[in-house]
């Protein structure tokens, strides 16, 4: 098998040496809102910044606007998007780029990718995701979200929460039940949804960390055209849905576990209380244990083979998470200047709590590892 | 530096040349035989297991620490004798020293060697399998200290599966500083611990998956299946953890020390807790010593004894970059 990874040290090097020197041009000196309309403006801005930089969609097939490059340098550039201190890449930019974008280039058909993946990247729109539901959210393919095919349209009622960002977004990748008399994971559809429609009405939910940035949607007859807005065909949104989490899996994350790995070895380089320091050491090598686990898999990911272990980096990231900014607390100590401000490690704390529960609990995640990973037997019911 | 690699090719010239093990080590044979692997020397020598990395003008196959690091895992999993990393430490040393005589002998097994540490709050030294050792090698922080012919006396041939053997502490016949070689021998104990951190989890998702409990198997119950996920992530994690480091150093990245410290604390950690989980999900069985669960939870402890210990290991990761 032919090394296909391998790029010449040296011109990864030159790639770095480009990287830094731009994101040192160009990181925004106010810091990033985390909710509302400054947050969508920030994040707008910064996205489109990039883009003319040719920061964007590094990975993206460049008749899209992307550029076509290697894993490896997306990894370099995440190092030293990290390493920079640039805006985190958890912002109202992450579904869009992480998640909508991925799942129209595997699903979409040439005429919503050759509209919507430049949008996404050029910084022109917020995309939200309408997934979960107040009765649905681990098992999320009980969904009851439904939509009544009508000629060439479909009509929306439903009820959709957990949605970050939605009251800023100008489209929802949004998961529902066409087949009335179909269940679990049957008979849904993926579609793109214009937030505009009538019909839709937002309720932001205010988190135990502060911000407003998860949302409510409610559908009230919303009407969406069936050419424009389904992706992957009418009852087959669950199979899309799983496209998008098998590229999610690869390196979408990636840009986030490279950030964590930067915040431990930060917290080290900050560490003189030998009271901390030997939990401290324990999270330096699980946070280099995560970056060993995620730079293997993203690689593995490009030769198009990436195994089932992305659920299980996917829970160790969680967890790690957890425990960084659980400790951070405990060094700087409440009341630190660490800790104050919309980014401190208070928030930091705070916010980490929701990673064990977005996209599926850990428990869930543990029993998926159990039985789709290791293959051992369902409960019975 | 960020080292990209894809590491098909060595993973499956390892495997080539490792096959054997499952073969001339089941974990099965250390259930009835206190000689531990004293019998099966000449067979490991023959395969060259114990010059991997080794120069072949030292008596080597002339490969890296990366393949080294590799087959160790394997041979994790198959719980050869703690010797095997004494051999290849000392035969790395001699060969440093000039001295490939030496390390030829180790290296084609007609010398051998043992891997030690010092009693806590005593003056002698332990080991375990140590049956005619010719060096008893101790890991310190910087390097290793070599004692020749070291005079042993049975101590514990009960608890830790091999005998624990003391040797009272006589001045080292050698004493080597060497940044390099600290590195491979936390990596190579580290890669041992790794095997057994997935050999531990292999052995207990099998037996969730065919022991059943209330009618059902008993991997079908969460609480055992959370077991189970938490092992296969600790395994993997550590997995890729000493991999990278081993893939580091051989590329000479400024970080590679470091990793490699990471990766022992990590791996004393996973392996320690992955046999206890073993242990735990075999239920009773597991506690018997007619199971092979404790084998792996002992061997953990004697590599841990090997390391300094994990405090120690935590203290050596502080106040470096």
């Amino acid at each position: 098998m032919p090394d296909v990874n391998v790029m010449p040290i040296e011109s990864l090097d030159h790639f770095r040496a480009d990287a830094r020197v731009w994101l040192e041009a160009n990181i925004p000196s106010q810091s990033a809102p985390l909710e509302g309309p400054e947050s969508r403006a920030f994040v707008l801005e910064w996205q489109r910044r990039m883009f003319q930089g040719g920061w964007a969609g590094l990975t993206w097939p460049s008749e899209y606007g992307g550029r076509s490059l290697s894993v490896a340098q997306q990894i370099v550039w995440f190092e030293e998007y990290a390493r920079s201190g640039a805006p985190s890449t958890h912002n109202a930019s992450f579904v869009g780029i992480n998640h909508a974008g991925p799942t129209i280039i595997a699903c979409g058909s040439e005429e919503q990718k050759a509209f919507h993946l430049p949008r996404i990247l050029s910084g022109d729109v917020i995309w939200c995701q309408g997934f979960s539901e107040p009765g649905s959210g681990s098992d999320l393919a009980s969904l009851r979200t439904r939509g009544r095919v009508e000629g060439d349209e479909i009509v929306i009622d439903g009820h959709k929460i957990w949605s970050s960002y939605a009251d800023i977004a100008d489209y929802q990748e949004l998961l529902i039940r066409t087949d009335p008399d179909s269940s679990r994971h049957r008979g849904l559809t993926w579609l793109i949804c214009p937030m505009v429609l009538p019909g839709i009405t937002v309720r932001p939910i205010k988190t135990m960390a502060g911000p407003a940035k998860f949302c409510e949607v409610f559908y009230d007859q919303v009407r969406v055209p069936i050419a424009e807005a389904v992706v992957g065909g009418i009852g087959q949104g669950w199979q899309t849905a799983m496209a998008t989490l098998s590229f999610e899996r690869g390196t979408a994350s990636l840009a986030l576990q490279i950030s964590l790995v930067e915040k431990v070895e930060r917290l080290a380089s900050d560490c003189t209380d030998p009271t901390i320091a030997p939990r401290l050491a324990d999270l330096r090598a699980d946070a280099a244990a995560l970056k060993a686990m995620s730079y293997s898999f993203a690689l593995a990911s490009e030769n198009g083979t990436p195994g089932a272990e992305g659920s299980l980096i996917r829970l160790y990231f969680a967890e790690l998470a957890k425990r960084a900014s659980d400790l951070a607390v405990d060094l700087y100590g409440i009341g630190a200047p660490e800790l104050a401000g919309e980014h401190g490690w208070a928030f930091e704390y705070l916010d980490a709590f929701s990673e064990t529960i977005a996209g599926g609990t850990a428990e869930i995640q543990r029993n998926i590892i159990g039985e789709r990973v290791l293959g051992l037997p369902k409960g019975k019911a | 530096m960020t080292i990209f690699r894809d590491l098909t090719d060595s993973r499956e010239l390892v495997d080539s040349f490792t096959r054997p093990a499952s073969t001339l080590l089941p974990v099965s044979r250390l259930r009835d035989d206190p000689q531990g692997d004293d019998d099966r020397w000449a067979s490991v020598a023959e395969l060259g297991w114990l010059g991997i990395g080794l120069p072949e003008d030292a008596g080597g196959v002339g490969l890296t620490l990366l393949e080294e690091v590799l087959a160790a895992q394997t041979f994790g999993r198959h719980l050869l004798s703690t010797n095997f990393l004494a051999t290849v430490l000392a035969a790395h040393a001699f060969a440093g020293l000039g001295r490939n005589d030496l390390a030829t002998g180790l290296v084609s097994g007609v010398t051998r060697a043992t891997l030690g540490w010092q009693v806590r709050n005593g003056s002698s030294l332990a080991t375990v399998d140590a049956g005619s050792c010719d060096y008893l090698l101790v890991l310190s922080p910087a390097g290793l200290d070599i004692y020749e012919r070291p005079d042993v006396v049975i101590h514990d041939d009960v608890h830790w599966g091999w005998p624990v053997a003391l040797a009272a502490a006589a001045p080292p016949a050698w004493t080597v500083c060497d940044p390099e070689l600290v590195v491979r021998g936390q990596l190579l104990i580290a890669a041992m611990l790794a095997g057994i951190a997935g050999e531990a989890c292999d052995r207990g998702v099998e037996y969730a998956k065919v022991r059943e409990q209330f009618g059902q198997p008993i991997g079908a119950f969460q609480a055992v299946k959370h077991h189970c996920a938490n092992m296969a992530i600790a395994a993997h994690a550590v997995r890729e953890l000493v991999t990278f480091a081993a893939l580091s150093v051989v590329e000479g990245t400024p970080d590679a020390p470091r990793l490699a410290r990471a990766a022992l604390n990590l791996a004393l950690r996973a392996a320690g807790g992955n046999a206890g989980t073993n242990i735990q999900v075999h239920g009773g069985m597991g506690f018997s010593d007619e199971c092979d669960a404790h084998l792996f939870l002992k061997t953990a402890r004697v590599l841990d004894a090997a390391a300094g210990g994990i405090d120690a290991v935590r203290r050596g990761m502080l106040h470096t970059t």
